[in-house]
């Protein structure tokens, strides 16, 4: 009996140190993408042409495809503004897929809009987006979480 | 390193970064190890240390989807120090002084980047 319970204890702590070093991987590669990224944009700026990332977005952004706003908006409510309660009204996949969806329209939405959108517009993707983001499909804050803030 | 400066190869390396975070993403939902996915990670470091990362995030989001049409200072140098000065003085807060945000904390972050973004960091001039 007393072997078993040290086992299991042995195997939570196993698991937790596999989890943490899959966590660890994860650590490293966000920062490795985002150091790339900023290195990539230096170089770029540097040189003598008119691209770089900055640009790009911007450009793709103001024209047909500012889906990318809205999905800045959700991104920026899911990844940032967590919700207090364990408490979810609506199933993640469920949520997920009603998010796609609304992607989908915007995405063919600016199909047919011909002329760039203003810059208020880009504003109001922005905020709907987060807003949307924030309640349909907020990260939660676990209770020892909400106790540490 | 001409190929780098074609903008359709920005684009398409965008796109690439894009897909792999995703799958990369996906993968880690789907794995047995729980707290491992991206959104996790960064979750854990903005609601810790780190919170200058939130800043970040609405400094980019100004400065990519919005911008104001006339600089304060003039000088491209100038607003971008004072957008890193900003985001020092958020990360020492976190780091050295042991303030942690809540979410309505983050919300006013975004919003406060956003706006240095906006104001500071604008492609439009």
């Amino acid at each position: 009996m007393i072997l078993y319970k040290i086992n299991e204890k042995v195997i939570i702590k196993v698991k937790n140190i596999i989890n943490s070093k899959i966590a660890r991987i994860t650590q490293f590669f966000i920062i490795v993408i985002a150091l790339s990224l900023v290195m990539w944009d230096v170089y770029l700026y540097l040189g003598d042409q008119n691209e770089n990332i900055s640009l790009v977005i911007r450009q793709s952004a103001k024209g047909k495809l500012f889906v990318i706003t809205w999905i800045w908006g959700v991104l920026s409510a899911h990844l940032f503004v967590s919700k207090k309660e364990t408490k979810r009204n609506i199933p993640e996949y469920i949520a997920i897929i009603i998010l796609l969806l609304i992607s989908i329209i915007i995405f063919l939405l600016g199909r047919y809009i011909p002329d760039e959108l203003p810059q208020y517009m880009q504003l109001i993707f922005l905020l709907f987006g987060a807003i949307t983001g924030y309640y349909l499909w907020p990260q939660t804050l676990s209770k020892q979480e909400n106790m540490d803030l | 390193m001409n190929y780098l400066e074609d903008g359709v190869i920005v684009e398409e390396i965008l796109l690439w970064i894009a897909g792999v975070l995703i799958f990369f993403d996906i993968y880690l939902y789907l794995n047995k190890a729980k707290g491992d996915t991206i959104s996790h990670i960064l979750k854990t470091w903005v609601y810790g240390k780190f919170f200058f990362i939130t800043y970040f995030w609405g400094v980019l989001a100004g400065h990519f989807f919005l911008g104001s049409y006339d600089s304060f200072f003039g000088n491209a140098t100038w607003n971008f120090l004072i957008i890193l000065e900003i985001a020092l003085i958020l990360f020492t807060f976190g780091m050295f002084f042991k303030i942690k945000l809540k979410p309505e904390g983050q919300v006013i972050l975004l919003l406060i980047g956003l706006s240095v973004g906006h104001f500071f960091w604008s492609l439009n001039y």
